[in-house]
């Protein structure tokens, strides 16, 4: 008879295990480091003056710096910046916001700093990020939400991690015309079969790289 | 008979496993794919599919030479060959 389906076991691939094992924030080529106040000028750089402050949250729009502090953080969950493990240069940010831990969903960020436009690390670093928020919460899916001018980049191959599961018609305006706004879902289910794609072994939490605790009888032996 | 299954021809030629990697990341024939493609502009690759191609060099196999100069390096225009002379040194070994 197989395991009933109960909250523990559809949050995490190690539900049932005796391990705790932590999400890794590096893999070979990139780090999560968290975002702290000596990121702030750089990151309010790249959203004034690169094309990143026109597609992405302020649409141009250049909040006080007090106001941009309080809104880079306004609904945050877990925030990262992705650097490079080389030089440590930052590729980009990763958010998670908007977290509904009753239905269990939340919003899933990113941006790529401009120079880095074709740079497929960041790719990597949000892949690592991804494992991280399907790790730590029990979020059934994650959505996206991108202009479709932002989606047209990756249309192609984002296939197979999301489905579409909303479109807004003529919903924003930029460079004199509407475009449409569209709503991706990344299933955690989706995510444990494809994620192997974007994460070597030992950063999926089943490598004894990754950090693991073993539970003390005492403990384990509790019921659920 | 026992032992284990005889392993496809290319599982032993790293430029065949490159390329049937690429086909698959690529969503192409092997045939197709020829060493003058442009992985970019040729091939579409993406940047979601580039590190699809990053994780399967890595994973599959000895890509020593991808720690030095990812970080900088001009995707524009490279083509397959020049990709695979980058990445893959010259004693290879194939990961079991």
């Amino acid at each position: 008879m197989p395991d009933p389906v109960t909250p523990a076991n559809l949050t995490s691939p190690h539900a049932g295990h005796d391990t705790f094992i932590a999400p890794a924030l590096t893999s070979r080529h990139v780090r999560l480091t968290p975002l702290t106040p000596a990121d702030y000028g750089m990151l309010q750089m790249e959203e004034a003056t690169t094309g990143l402050g026109l597609r992405w949250r302020y649409r141009g729009m250049t909040p006080s710096p007090d106001q941009w502090v309080r809104m880079i953080w306004d609904g945050v969950l877990a925030q990262f910046l992705v650097v490079t493990r080389k030089s440590e240069r930052p590729l980009g940010l990763v958010l998670v916001y908007r977290a509904n831990m009753q239905d269990q969903f939340a919003y899933l960020g990113a941006a790529r700093f401009g120079a880095h436009a074709r740079s497929p690390l960041m790719i990597l670093g949000l892949a690592l990020f991804v494992e991280y928020v399907f790790t730590c919460w029990p979020f059934h899916k994650l959505y996206l939400e991108t202009p479709e001018y932002n989606y047209e980049q990756f249309a192609k191959s984002i296939q197979r991690y999301v489905k579409l599961e909303g479109r807004f018609h003529d919903h924003s305006y930029y460079g004199g015309r509407r475009w449409d706004q569209l709503v991706l879902a990344l299933y955690r289910s989706t995510w444990r079969t494809e994620a192997e794609r974007l994460l070597r072994p030992e950063v999926t939490n089943h490598s004894p790289t990754s950090l693991k605790v073993t539970m003390p009888p005492s403990k384990r032996d509790q019921p659920g | 008979m026992t032992g284990p299954p005889p392993r496809a021809p290319h599982d032993d030629d790293p430029w065949e496993r490159f390329i049937c990697g690429l086909a698959e990341i690529s969503d192409r024939d092997q045939e197709t794919i020829t060493p003058d493609a442009r992985v970019i502009e040729d091939l579409a690759l993406d940047s979601l599919a580039l590190a699809e191609l990053i994780v399967f060099i890595d994973s599959e196999l000895y890509a020593r030479a991808l720690d030095s100069g990812l970080d900088d390096r001009a995707w524009e225009g490279l083509t397959v060959r020049q990709l695979y002379d980058a990445i893959v040194p010259t004693n290879i070994e194939i990961r079991a």
